[in-house]
């Protein structure tokens, strides 16, 4: 049995009045297994985006199941939802989405005291994942005295903190500089060599050429995908081009 | 055309607006009619001719400044908050290509709207609802209402120039805003980046210890005269320490419960302890405002409405029967002999019988009263050197003989050589012997005894310490009085220090007008009578209640008015900065509700902690605002004193009353503002 699997699901947005509606998700299948690093591209309006929400329970589909650790989505109750996302789930947002009432320290605790945890065990928790994310020196500052890098390797320690089964990053890379990118995405390496599974929406070749597998979404589909194998990065990144190339000639032609 | 396209802008932008600009239109038209009415009221005619009118026109002329100044004050305020909302508007006109010139015209369109609408609906309500007030106010002071409707021009002129001038400089302020800021700062300015708040530990013991020494300013004054004194002194630094404690002492609260990690740390306490911290900062002077206006509704109008209700009490208190005629005497001899044997009971009785009455309840006492200072051991000095004696320590030595206590009383108490009985209205009695400096005279304490009603008004009417003396030969008092005269024989303070008087009162079964006749009757007759040689009177004083009593209704249903329009404003003024405070804060909540619901909060928790977090932010201001009425009430239980309410009892009623009647409708707009709030933060998206 995969961690996550995804099977036909299908989204449709409907207007008010229920005149028009959009079809985001046509159909979605795909599995992700323990420990995978997998990245979904797409270009913007394919459906990234509400694919991510209906993962992260956000969202429902119209039809169509998810299931995690081969727990139906739709069978949770609408009041455990946010605990369930709380438990099993991590999330990495491209604006960050640090609370800026709060220091770093107290964002990345933010879901163990959610959660309901003793502050002995949540510092415990903390100290090993702020080392490895060289934010140690960092935790009793504020959001705005950090810059963008610093505040995203935070989201991740709040992210990862709580043991989640699947790590959701939503263009993690987004709002990064260069230099800042590679540190993310070396940390992100890292986090899944030790066992994390990752899974990542970015609009970034050289984001996704660092997963070990990468969707492609087009017109509410999986269009296609690759896996990395025995790759290097760069020789991924040029396949992954290609097929992005494939994919825009493949939407003119139609 | 141009200007057309102008004010067509205006216009829209206030109605795209609405939430934010009906409250400031509603505001604004209550503060003008609120203007006119009071205005109305001092001037017009029907309330000058009543009798008491003068005095209630007096006091309300006040209302009108205050209520001008305040509505100058608010409105500014409200306007700087509507100007900060709008300045994202405004960039995006820039940006589009509208010059600074331009958005000043708009601001300007829209100053007029405001200020046209809101002078045209304040002064209809102004008009429609003056004639209520004035029925209102007469049937007050017991006067007769009539019904002409009129129009006071002159008010609503007044009105006009006065707001007018409001809505320029606030027309003026915000265009100084817009041009002096850039294109950026404009579109951005509703998110700029907030600091962490630090915590300022000394401002927040400076803070307590301001409010601590106001407290004790308000608790530790003993003497009315200095209270009224310190008053003033007191608020100021009441207001000081509220804005203090709120902006930075709330922090450094907010940072000790931090401190404590295992409090801090639960998830009850987690969100809002912080946002909290973050609210106090950006809100706390918010929030000091809303205390203070609640402090001065609290104190306002229980006050007024306490001396209102007890204004008939206070009336018996100063005048004890229907007609009351005091005369005064130089010498104690004189005065006996001539009361034994005086003419004027009976001509006063040949004149009530002219007037078909006769004198009922009659009440005839004689006194003699010292004043002086007294320090801890009961030492009287009868002329105090001013550079030493403190306000506190004036006192009225009454002398009575125990002939006249026995009599009065029905007791039969017997005193030896230089014994004497004391009671006091509100003094502490805590020494046992009473000495007088200047004559050496000393008198041992015997016992306390139950005081004698209608003796020793004068000490309650300068709310001086008071102590009446039973000695057993009033000879012993003549002593005491005369060798302090011969010590002093042509001190300035002769009058006030010795005075022997004979008050004679009464009733009659009159009507108000032919009383008040009867007492102009014996006014001539006393008159007459005091002028002739060989009468020993000094001087005399005559009242008549029915006289007074329309003064005092006028004096305590103008303060009482008054009283309630001003707290009305307050009222207004905190409710709109409540609104405003939700809806701010409602705005700014938003993206951080979105941020906590992804990181897997529960819309439970969501509603909880933004419950509690509320609820305290809210009661706060409440919570402050009854302390300090609470300390505040022993000082203005004072001031009541000097308008003569003595009754401490009604005034904690009134105080309850008023405090339980201001926090349920605090309590209901909290309800109403805060589903603002809900539906502010619960409708965005979670993308």
């Amino acid at each position: 049995m995969s961690l996550l699997e995804v099977k036909g699901v299908k989204k449709i947005y409907k207007t008010r009045l229920g005149g028009n509606s959009v079809e985001a998700l046509k159909n979605v299948n795909f599995d992700v297994e323990e420990g995978e690093y997998v990245a979904i591209m797409g270009e913007s309006g394919s459906g990234k985006t509400t694919l991510l929400n209906i993962l992260a329970a956000l969202d429902k589909p119209t039809s169509g199941r998810v299931l995690l650790d081969g727990k139906d989505f739709s069978k949770i109750k609408e009041s455990k939802v946010a605990e369930f996302r709380r438990d099993n789930l991590g999330f990495v947002f491209q604006e960050f989405n640090l609370l800026d009432s709060f220091s770093l320290e107290d964002n990345i605790y933010l879901p163990l005291v959610l959660a309901g945890g003793r502050h002995e065990e949540m510092k415990q928790k903390l100290t090993p994942i702020a080392a490895k994310l060289g934010i140690s020196d960092l935790l009793k500052k504020y959001p705005y005295e950090v810059s963008g890098g610093q505040k995203q390797r935070a989201a991740v320690a709040r992210a990862i903190i709580t043991d989640p089964s699947i790590l959701l990053a939503d263009e993690p890379t987004g709002a990064l500089d260069s230099k800042a990118t590679d540190e993310l995405l070396n940390l992100f390496e890292t986090i899944n060599k030790a066992g994390q599974t990752i899974l990542m929406v970015t609009h970034s070749t050289k984001a996704a050429s660092r997963a070990s597998r990468v969707l492609f979404i087009k017109d509410g589909e999986v269009f296609h995908q690759l896996y990395k194998g025995e790759a290097s990065s760069e020789e991924f990144y040029q396949k992954i081009s290609d097929t992005l190339t494939l994919l825009a000639k493949g939407g003119e032609r139609r | 055309m141009k200007i057309g396209f102008y004010a067509r802008l205006a216009r829209d932008g206030i109605k795209k607006n609405k939430k934010l600009y009906l409250p400031y239109l509603i505001t604004s038209a209550l503060m003008i009619a609120i203007f006119y009415i009071i205005f109305y009221l001092s001037t017009c005619a029907s309330l000058k001719y009543m009798r008491g009118g003068a005095s209630l026109q007096m006091i309300i002329t006040l209302g009108v400044f205050v209520i001008g100044v305040f509505s100058a004050l608010f409105l500014f305020y409200t306007n700087s908050f509507l100007i900060k909302r709008r300045k994202k508007e405004f960039g995006l006109y820039n940006i589009l290509g509208m010059d600074k010139h331009g958005i000043s015209k708009v601001l300007f369109w829209e100053s007029i709207y405001v200020y046209a609408l809101s002078m045209l609906v304040g002064s209809a309500g102004g008009i429609m609802l003056s004639k209520l007030f004035e029925a209102g106010l007469t049937h007050m002071i017991a006067g007769v209402v009539d019904y002409d409707f009129s129009i006071n021009f002159s008010g609503i002129f007044i009105a006009a120039i006065a707001f007018g001038c409001f809505y320029l400089l606030i027309f003026l302020n915000a265009v100084r805003q817009v041009r002096f800021s850039n294109v950026i700062d404009l579109v951005k300015s509703t998110n700029v980046g907030e600091k962490a708040p630090k915590a300022n530990w000394v401002l927040g013991i400076v803070g307590l210890g301001i409010l601590g020494y106001a407290y004790y300013l308000a608790v530790s004054i003993a003497n009315p005269i200095s209270a009224l004194l310190y008053f003033f002194v007191a608020a100021i630094m009441v207001i000081v320490a509220t804005y203090i404690l709120l902006i930075a002492g709330s922090v450094v609260f907010c940072k000790l419960l931090q401190k404590n990690k295992n409090y801090y740390y639960q998830k009850s306490h987690f969100v809002s302890v912080s946002s909290m911290m973050y609210r106090m900062k950006r809100n706390g002077a918010g929030l000091a405002s809303i205390c203070i206006l609640l402090t001065m509704i609290l104190v306002t109008i229980s006050s007024t409405t306490c001396l209102y209700i007890g204004t008939e009490s206070n009336l018996k208190e100063s005048y004890p029967r229907q007609i009351v005629f005091e005369t005064y005497f130089n010498s104690i001899d004189e005065m006996y002999s001539y009361i034994d044997d005086n003419p004027i009971v009976g001509e006063v009785e040949k004149i009530c019988k002219a007037n078909g009455t006769e004198c009922k309840n009659i009440m005839s006492a004689v006194s003699c009263v010292a004043s002086g200072s007294i320090d801890s051991k009961g030492v009287v000095k009868i002329f105090p050197t001013q550079e030493n004696e403190s306000f506190d320590r004036l006192i009225y030595v009454t002398f009575m003989s125990l002939d006249e206590y026995n009599k009065s009383s029905g007791k039969t108490l017997e005193l030896n050589e230089g014994e004497a009985y004391i009671w006091s209205e509100k003094s502490k009695v805590d020494f046992s012997e009473i000495s007088f400096l200047e004559t050496g005279d000393c008198f041992k304490i015997k016992g306390a005894v139950d005081p004698i009603e209608e003796k020793n008004q004068k000490a309650l009417k300068y709310m001086l310490d008071d102590v009446t003396l039973v000695i057993d030969n009033f000879s012993e008092s003549l002593k005491v009085m005369e060798k302090t005269k011969a010590i002093n024989p042509n001190n300035d303070y002769e009058m006030s220090a010795l005075q022997m008087s004979w008050k004679f009162g009464f009733d009659t079964d009159l009507n108000p007008d032919e009383e008040i006749g009867l007492k102009n009757q014996v006014y001539n007759y006393l008159h007459e009578e005091c002028s002739k040689e060989e009468c020993p009177v000094e001087r005399f004083t005559i009242d008549a209640i029915e006289e007074e009593r329309q003064d005092f209704y006028g004096t305590f249903a103008g303060f009482f008015f008054l009283g309630l329009m001003l707290s009305f404003v307050f009222l207004i003024a905190a409710v709109l900065i409540i609104y405003y405070k939700q809806i701010t804060e409602g705005y700014e909540d938003q993206p951080r509700f979105v941020i906590m619901q992804k990181v897997g909060m529960t819309k439970k928790d969501i509603k909880k902690s933004i419950n509690s977090q509320m609820l305290t932010v809210f009661y706060l201001p409440l919570a402050f605002a009854a302390l300090h009425m609470a300390f505040a009430f022993p000082m203005v239980s004072k001031l009541l004193m000097m308008f003569g309410l003595t009754d401490i009892m009604l005034f904690a009623i009134t105080t309850a009353a008023t405090t339980l009647v201001i926090a349920l409708i605090y309590a209901v707009v909290y309800k109403i503002t805060s589903s603002i709030y809900y539906n502010l933060v619960s409708s965005v998206n979670m993308d």
